[in-house]
C-alpha cells in the first residue's frame, strides 16, 4: 500500500494511492477538486495545469506517488486566496464556456509569482500551453496584465503600457441606428460576472465533473476497423473480474429491441456494425471504476469480420464502392441525390460574356471544443435524472423517452455547465443521445448512478465538418453581373446518421447553392447535389457546419471578380439580393476604410514585400442567415416587482442571458438587475413552465421574441390588476418606468409591485419558428422560411483580412482582420464582441492548419491529438482585429435582432482564402482547403513550372 | 475474413505497473538488468506517461523505474573545457542557468521552443535525448496504425505527410526525431555520457530501431550526463525552427548551426536538421559549400535551394 502525504491548497492530505494514479486522478476523484480538468492524452490541452512546489505542471503527467511531500496549488486554492487573477478574468467580461479558464489562471499565477511585471509576450508564453477553442486569447492577455497591476510589488506604469498594447489588439465599436432608442438595450449595464465567477474559481461543474456517490462507470468497446461486424463476443473472462458488474452487448435483452436514433432515425442505439474506426462496437462494460472498465474490455474475446471501406466521398459514389448502409440503400452510398433549379440555366449561360469553371475542395475539420460531454444517469423510482452537456436539452427528450418507454413527465434532464459548445452540443443526435439512453438503462438495471466514460468523443464523435467538393460553372457579364451558376456538389455525411448534411430539408440542404439562392439575385441556378455515406466519423452541425459552403460561395465570387479584373466588393454588391443592399453597402464602406482597401488591394500575386513574403488581402460578403428556432418561455412578475424569466437556454457564457434580461426591463421599465434568467432543466414539472427549443445562433432572437411577447401579456395583466385597485378602466392606464398611472395624471401612480401584490403574475409564451410568421415589434419578418430574397430588410456583413504568405515555407500569417456586422439591433455589446473576435480563431485554424487525416490503407484516423489536430493557440493572435457593429437592416427577432453566434467563424474563412489567392495569384481551385504550407508550396511550384 | 484482435478502447487512465525508485545509478542499472524487457525508465515523465496512456509499447511495461531518486544527476557545471549537464536537469533549470544563457544560445532557444512551461518544468535533458521518435502512426491509440509504420507507401504524397517532412525512409518508416535539443546538441558537438561509455551525439542515434527507441543504448545502459565543448569566442551559434503554430507544435523542420567565424568568413561549420529523419541529420553539402566563404545574405539566397539537395536520398 502506498500512502502519500502532501499539501493541497494549504491543507495537509494523506491518501492511499496506486502507482498508476496520476495527480489529476487524486485531485479530481479522491479530493473532489474538479476545477482542474482533464488534460487529454498528450497533455496538449493544458486544462490540467496545477502548481507543484511553485512550478506549473500538467497534473495528468505527474504520478500521484511523485507528489508525496509536495505542495500543490490548484485553481480552488488560488481562488480561495482571492488572487486578483480571478477578479481580473471575471471583470474582463470575456469568459464563455470557461473550461479553459482555470488552467489559464493557474498558469498565469505561476508567471506573476516569478515575474510581477510581465510583458504582453511574457503572458503569451506563459499561457501558451493552455488551449481555448473559443478564441478569447486577446482578453486573456489583458486580464493577466490587469491582475499583475493589482498585485503588490508590481510596477503599474510599466504594466499600463503593456495593458494598452494588449487592449489595442481588439478594436470593437458599435455604430447605433439611434443613440436614444432604448434605455438598456445596447449597453453593458448587466455583466456576466454571476456566470463567470464559478468558472474562474473552478467551482462550476461540467458534465465530466458530476462524480456522484456510489457511481458506476460504463464504457464502450470501440472499433479498430473502419468498417466491420462484431461476430461474437465472449465476455466470460471479463465478468469474472471483481468489481466488473455486467457486460452488455447488442444482443442483451435490455438493448436488443430499442428504437433507432439519429437525425433520420436510421441508427440503432447499440450495434455490432461499426461504420468507422473509433465507432462504438456493440459492447458496454460496467464496473466500479474506470480502470476496471478498461480491464474488462481488455479481457473480452471479440471476433471481428473486417469489411471493405471507403473514405473519399467521390470514391464512395463509384458503382463498385463498398456499400455502407445496404439496409437503407443497397444500390449506392447516396443518402440523398437531388437536383434543384431556379430560372433557366442554359439561357443564363447564353447571356454571359464569360464562362468560368473550376472545382473547390474543402477537407474535413474537427469541432474540438474543450469540454467533452458525458452522461450521468440515476433513477428516483420511475423518475429518471440525467446530467448532460447540451445546448439543446429539448431536442433529446423525445428520443430518450421513446427508447425507454417512460412518459416525458418522468424525465429530468439536467444540463451541467457547458464548457464550450459552439453548437457542438446541439443535436448530437446519435452519440450524445445514445450515451444518455445507455446510461439510463444500465442505471436502472444496476440500481446505481452510472456515468459513461467516453474518451473517444473528441476525435470520433465530436462534430466533423463535412468534406465538400463543388464543381462550378459560372456565367458572367463583363461588368460583373452573374447570369447563371451551375453547381455539382458532393457532401460527405460520414458513416453515421448525424444530420449534418441533411438537416433543414428532407431532400438535402441544397448547400452551397442556398447561398446563391438566398443572398444573391442571380436569376438562373442549377444544383446537382449528392450527399454520401463514407466510413468516417459522423458529420454533424455546429459552429459552423457551413464553413465549406461559405468558402465555396466566397471563392466563386472572388474568382469571378479576379477573372473579370474587377473589385470583388463591387461584384458581391452588384449581385446581392435587393433587400440586403443597404446593409451590405454600409458594411463594405466601413470595412474598406478600416482595412485601407483602396490603398492595399492589388492585382493577385503582385505584391512581394521586402521581408520576402507575399502580401494578400481578401474580402467576402456574408449575412445573418439564422431564423428558424421556436421558443417557449415563462415569465413571472413577482409581487415585489422583480421578474424571473424561465427558459430553456443553458448558460454557455456567450451573453444570451443578459441580452434577454434587457427585454422585460425595457418593456416594463424596471431595473435589469431585478430581472433574472433561470435556465431550466428540461422538466416542465421542475419549473412549472412550458419549455421549447433553442437554436444555436438564433437563440437570442428566438428566446427574445418569446420573452417580448410574454412581456406584452404580463403588461396587460399588470394594468388589469392596477385598474381594479385604482378603480379606473384599463384603457385609461399606462405602464411606464415601472409605474402604472392614468394617462391624464402620471403623478397618481402605483408601482408594479403595488399593482399586483400580494400575488405574482405568471405568463407563458410558445412561439412557432419566427420565420413562418410576421413577428417581432420591429422584425417585420414577412416571408416564407429562409427566402431572404423576399424579405424587406436584411442584415449583411463584410469581412476583410490581410495576410502574408512566405513562399519559402508556405506558411501564412494573419496580420489584420476587419469584421463589419449588421446585427439589426445590438442587444449586448460585450457578448457580441466575444463572438466576433473569439469566433475568428476557428477559421484561422481551419484555413491554415487544422485538418483531419485518415490512413488510406486502413481507414484509421491519424490526427488523434491536439498536437496533430492543430487548433489555434495564443500564439496565433493577429496584430489587429477590428470589429464594427452596425444597425442598418432588421432581423427577425424582437427589436429586429439577428444572431451573431457563428457568423465570424463561418464567414472569415472566405476572406482568408481570398487573401491567399490575392497573395499568390493562384486561384483556390489549385489547392484544397485548408491552405496548409505543403498545398501552397505545391501550388507555387506548379506556377513556376508554368 | 474473421479475426480476433485485442479489444480497442480509449482511456486516459493508466494501467497498473510496479513503481521503482532507485537511490543510486548502480541500483537503477541493476533493476534495469533484472527486469530486462519488462521495465521502462522514467525521468520527467512527459514521454513515458503519454506513451503508457496510448499504449504505444508492444508490451505494456510491468515496472517503471523512476530515476528521480538519484539526486546527483541534477547539475549544470563548467569543467575541463566542457559544460556538463546532469541527465535529470530539467529544461526550466537549463533556461534559468546564466552560463547556458550567455554561451549556449542554440541550446536555450531549442529548449524554449520545445514545449510550454508546464512541460518544461518536468522535461529532463536525459529523457529528451532518449525520447521516442514521433509519427501519426506510432503515437496512434489504435494498434492497427502502429503496424504500418515501416511501410514505405506512406511517404509524403498528396499532402499526407505535411506535418512531418521526411528526407529519407528507414527501418522505422516515417517516425522522426522531434527533439529540438538533439539538433542543438548535435551542432554543438556534444557527447553523451552513459553508465558504460561516452558517445559523440552523432553516433548516439541509429536508423534501425528497437521496439520504439532508436538510440544505440544497450539494455541496462543509462544516460548520465551531456557534455558540450565550451565554444571559443569565434563560434557563432543559432537554432531555428519552423512550426505551423507558434507554440506547442513539434517542429516541421528545425536547424542548428555552429560556425567558427573569422570576421565574416566561415572557417568551419556544423549544420544539423531535425524533425525530418529518425535522427538529427548533418547537412554536409551545405557545410562544405559554406566553408571558407564570406557569410553574405545574397550568397545564401542564391544557393540555398541547392544546398540540401543531397539530403533527398
Amino acid at each position: 500500500m502506498n500512502i502519500i502525504k502532501f499539501t493541497v491548497n494549504s491543507k495537509e492530505e494523506t491518501i492511499v494511492v496506486q502507482p498508476n494514479d496520476t495527480l489529476l486522478d487524486v485531485l479530481r476523484n479522491k479530493l473532489g477538486l474538479t476545477g482542474t480538468k482533464d488534460g487529454i492524452s498528450l497533455g496538449e490541452g493544458g486544462w490540467d495545469t496545477v502548481i507543484m512546489d511553485g512550478k506549473v505542471v500538467p497534473a495528468s503527467f505527474v504520478l500521484a506517488m511523485d507528489a508525496d511531500g509536495s505542495n500543490i496549488e490548484t485553481i480552488e486554492g488560488i481562488a480561495a486566496k482571492k488572487h486578483p487573477l480571478v477578479k481580473a478574468f471575471v471583470e474582463e467580461e470575456h469568459i464563455q464556456g470557461g473550461y479553459d479558464i482555470p488552467g489559464k489562471i493557474v498558469a498565469a499565477k505561476a508567471l506573476l509569482d516569478k515575474n510581477p511585471n510581465p510583458t504582453l509576450e511574457d503572458v503569451k508564453e506563459a499561457l501558451s500551453g493552455v488551449l481555448g477553442r473559443e478564441g478569447l486569447y486577446p482578453k486573456d492577455i489583458v486580464a493577466v496584465l490587469k491582475a499583475a497591476k493589482m498585485c503588490e510589488k508590481s510596477d503599474p506604469k510599466k504594466l499600463e503600457k503593456e495593458i494598452k498594447k494588449a487592449e489595442e489588439i481588439v478594436d470593437f465599436k458599435i455604430e447605433k441606428r439611434d443613440e436614444c432608442a432604448y434605455q438598456f438595450i445596447g449597453t453593458n449595464i448587466l455583466t456576466r460576472a454571476d456566470q463567470a465567477y464559478p468558472k474562474a474559481t473552478g467551482q462550476a461543474k461540467y458534465s465530466r465533473d458530476m462524480i456522484l456517490p456510489n457511481m458506476l462507470y460504463a464504457k464502450w468497446l470501440i472499433s479498430p476497423y473502419a468498417h466491420a461486424v462484431v461476430k461474437k463476443v465472449d465476455a466470460s473472462k471479463a465478468k469474472e473480474i471483481p468489481g466488473v458488474f455486467e457486460v452488455y452487448t447488442w444482443e442483451h435483452p435490455l438493448f436488443k429491441d430499442l428504437p433507432k436514433v439519429g437525425w433520420n432515425n436510421y441508427y440503432p442505439i447499440i450495434t455490432n456494425q461499426p461504420k468507422f474506426e473509433g465507432d462504438e462496437a456493440g459492447v458496454i462494460v460496467v464496473a466500479e471504476t474506470e480502470e476496471l472498465c478498461d480491464k474488462a474490455l481488455n479481457a473480452l474475446d471479440v471476433e471481428w469480420e473486417e469489411l471493405p471501406f471507403v473514405l473519399d466521398p467521390e470514391d464512395a459514389l463509384k458503382p463498385d464502392a463498398p456499400k455502407i448502409h445496404p439496409e437503407i440503400n443497397s444500390n449506392s452510398n447516396e443518402l440523398i441525390s437531388d437536383t434543384w433549379s431556379l430560372g433557366d440555366i442554359e439561357a443564363g449561360f447564353k447571356e454571359a460574356d464569360r464562362i468560368i469553371e473550376g472545382k473547390i475542395v474543402y477537407r474535413s475539420k474537427l469541432h474540438s471544443c474543450d469540454d467533452i460531454g458525458t452522461a450521468t444517469a440515476w433513477w428516483e423510482g420511475d423518475h429518471l435524472h440525467i446530467w448532460i452537456k447540451a445546448q439543446d436539452p429539448r431536442w433529446r427528450e423525445g428520443k430518450i423517452v421513446s427508447a425507454l418507454g417512460i412518459p416525458k413527465s418522468n424525465l429530468h434532464l439536467k444540463v451541467a455547465y457547458v464548457g464550450g459548445s459552439c453548437g457542438g452540443d446541439l443535436m448530437t443526435e446519435r452519440s450524445g443521445t445514445r450515451d444518455q439512453i445507455a446510461a439510463a438503462i444500465i442505471s436502472k438495471d444496476q440500481q446505481r448512478p452510472v456515468q459513461i466514460a467516453s474518451r473517444n468523443r473528441r476525435y470520433y464523435f465530436d462534430y466533423h465538418y463535412p468534406v465538400h467538393v463543388a464543381y462550378y460553372k459560372v456565367g458572367a457579364k463583363n461588368d460583373g453581373t452573374i447570369t447563371a451558376i451551375h453547381l455539382r456538389s458532393i457532401v460527405d455525411n460520414g458513416g453515421d446518421d448525424g444530420g449534418g448534411a441533411t438537416f433543414w430539408f428532407p431532400k438535402g440542404w441544397n448547400m452551397p447553392m442556398r447561398y446563391f439562392e438566398i443572398f444573391t439575385k442571380i436569376p438562373n441556378l442549377f444544383h446537382d447535389q449528392h450527399i454520401v455515406w463514407t466510413n468516417k466519423s459522423p458529420m454533424w452541425w455546429a459552429r459552423c457546419e457551413q464553413d465549406g459552403t461559405a468558402w465555396i460561395y466566397g471563392a466563386i465570387m472572388n474568382r469571378v471578380a479576379v477573372d473579370l479584373n474587377l473589385d470583388p466588393t463591387e461584384v458581391t454588391l452588384k449581385n446581392a439580393c435587393e433587400s440586403g443592399v443597404p446593409s451590405l453597402k454600409k458594411a463594405i464602406e466601413i470595412g474598406k476604410k478600416e482595412i485601407e482597401w483602396d490603398k492595399k488591394w492589388h492585382k493577385p500575386g503582385d505584391k512581394l514585400l521586402s521581408n520576402g513574403k507575399y502580401h494578400g488581402i481578401g474580402f467576402s460578403g456574408y449575412w445573418e442567415w439564422g431564423a428558424g428556432a421556436h421558443a417557449a418561455v415563462g415569465l413571472r412578475v413577482m409581487e415585489d416587482g422583480s421578474v424571473s424569466i424561465i427558459g430553456m437556454t443553458p448558460d454557455t457564457g456567450v451573453g444570451i442571458h443578459p441580452a434577454i434580461r434587457y427585454i422585460p426591463a425595457e418593456v416594463l421599465g424596471i431595473d435589469p438587475e431585478k430581472v433574472g434568467f433561470t435556465a431550466a432543466a428540461s422538466q416542465t414539472n421542475d419549473v412549472g413552465a412550458l419549455l421549447g427549443d433553442i437554436g444555436g445562433s438564433w437563440t437570442t432572437a428566438a428566446d427574445g421574441d418569446a420573452v417580448w411577447n410574454a412581456c406584452q401579456k404580463a403588461k396587460s395583466i399588470i394594468i388589469d390588476r392596477a385598474s381594479k385597485k385604482m378603480m379606473l378602466s384599463p384603457e385609461v392606464l399606462e405602464l411606464k418606468d415601472g409605474k402604472v398611472f392614468p394617462k391624464h395624471n402620471p403623478k397618481e401612480f402605483l408601482t408594479i409591485s403595488e399593482a399586483i401584490a400580494p400575488y405574482d403574475v405568471f405568463v407563458s409564451v410558445t412561439t412557432y419558428p419566427m420565420s413562418q410568421c410576421d413577428y417581432g415589434p420591429l422584425g417585420s419578418y414577412d416571408c416564407a422560411y429562409g427566402h431572404h430574397r423576399k424579405r424587406k430588410y436584411e442584415c449583411f456583413q463584410a469581412h476583410f483580412i490581410e495576410v502574408e504568405v512566405d513562399p519559402e515555407t508556405g506558411l501564412t500569417e494573419i496580420k489584420k482582420t476587419v469584421h463589419v456586422h449588421d446585427v439589426g439591433t445590438a442587444m449586448y455589446p460585450s457578448g457580441i464582441a466575444g463572438q466576433i473576435y473569439g469566433g475568428l480563431f476557428m477559421p484561422i485554424g481551419r484555413t491554415l492548419f487544422e485538418e483531419e487525416v485518415w490512413d488510406p490503407k486502413t481507414g484509421v484516423l491519424l490526427t488523434t491529438n491536439l498536437k496533430d489536430y492543430k487548433v489555434p493557440t495564443i500564439g496565433e493572435v493577429p496584430d489587429k482585429i477590428v470589429a464594427r457593429v452596425i444597425e442598418v437592416g432588421k432581423g427577425p427577432g424582437a427589436y429586429g435582432i439577428v444572431g451573431v453566434g457563428e457568423d465570424t467563424s463561418t464567414a472569415a474563412l472566405s476572406p482568408i482564402g481570398n487573401a491567399v489567392h490575392n497573395a499568390l495569384g493562384i486561384a483556390p481551385d489549385n489547392y484544397e482547403s485548408p491552405f496548409t504550407a505543403i498545398r501552397l508550396l505545391d501550388a507555387l511550384d506548379k506556377k513556376e513550372v508554368r | 475474413m474473421s479475426m480476433t484482435v485485442k479489444p480497442y478502447y480509449f482511456s486516459d487512465k493508466l494501467s497498473n505497473f510496479d513503481y521503482l525508485i532507485p537511490k543510486s545509478i548502480e541500483e537503477a542499472v541493476d533493476l534495469l538488468q533484472k527486469y530486462k524487457g519488462s521495465a521502462k525508465l522514467m525521468a520527467g515523465g512527459t514521454n513515458i506517461i503519454p506513451a503508457l496512456r496510448l499504449k504505444i509499447f508492444p508490451v505494456y511495461p510491468e515496472k517503471i523505474i523512476n530515476l528521480k531518486g538519484i539526486k546527483e544527476l541534477k547539475y549544470i557545471k563548467e569543467e575541463s573545457g566542457f559544460l556538463k549537464i546532469g541527465a535529470l536537469t530539467t529544461f526550466s533549470e537549463i533556461l534559468e542557468n546564466k552560463i547556458v544563457d550567455s554561451t549556449y544560445k542554440a541550446l536555450t532557444e531549442a529548449a524554449l521552443t520545445s514545449a510550454p512551461p508546464q512541460h518544461r518544468n518536468l522535461m529532463t535533458i536525459g529523457g529528451e535525448v532518449c525520447k521516442e521518435p514521433y509519427s501519426w502512426y506510432m503515437w496512434n491509440p489504435n494498434p492497427i496504425a502502429r503496424e504500418l509504420i515501416s511501410d514505405p507507401s506512406y511517404i509524403a504524397n498528396e499532402g499526407m505527410n505535411q506535418y512531418l517532412s521526411i528526407f529519407g525512409g528507414s527501418d522505422m518508416g516515417y517516425a522522426v526525431n522531434i527533439s529540438n535539443i538533439a539538433v542543438a546538441l548535435s551542432a554543438l558537438n556534444a557527447k553523451i555520457v552513459t553508465t558504460q561509455r561516452t558517445i559523440p551525439i552523432e553516433e548516439f542515434y541509429q536508423d534501425k530501431m528497437g521496439v520504439t527507441s532508436n538510440t544505440i543504448l544497450a539494455e541496462g545502459e543509462i544516460v548520465k550526463e551531456i557534455q558540450i565543448p565550451k565554444p571559443d569566442k569565434k563560434i557563432k551559434q543559432a537554432f531555428m525552427r519552423i512550426s505551423f503554430r507558434k507554440f506547442i507544435d513539434e517542429s516541421v523542420v528545425s536547424s542548428a548551426i555552429c560556425a567558427n567565424m573569422s570576421s565574416d568568413t566561415i572557417e568551419d561549420v556544423r549544420i544539423f536538421l531535425g524533425s525530418v529523419d529518425p535522427k538529427p541529420i548533418r547537412a554536409t553539402q551545405a557545410e562544405n559549400f559554406l566553408k571558407g566563404k564570406k557569410l553574405l545574405l545574397t550568397l545564401l539566397k542564391k544557393h540555398v535551394k541547392n544546398l540540401f539537395k543531397e539530403q533527398h536520398l
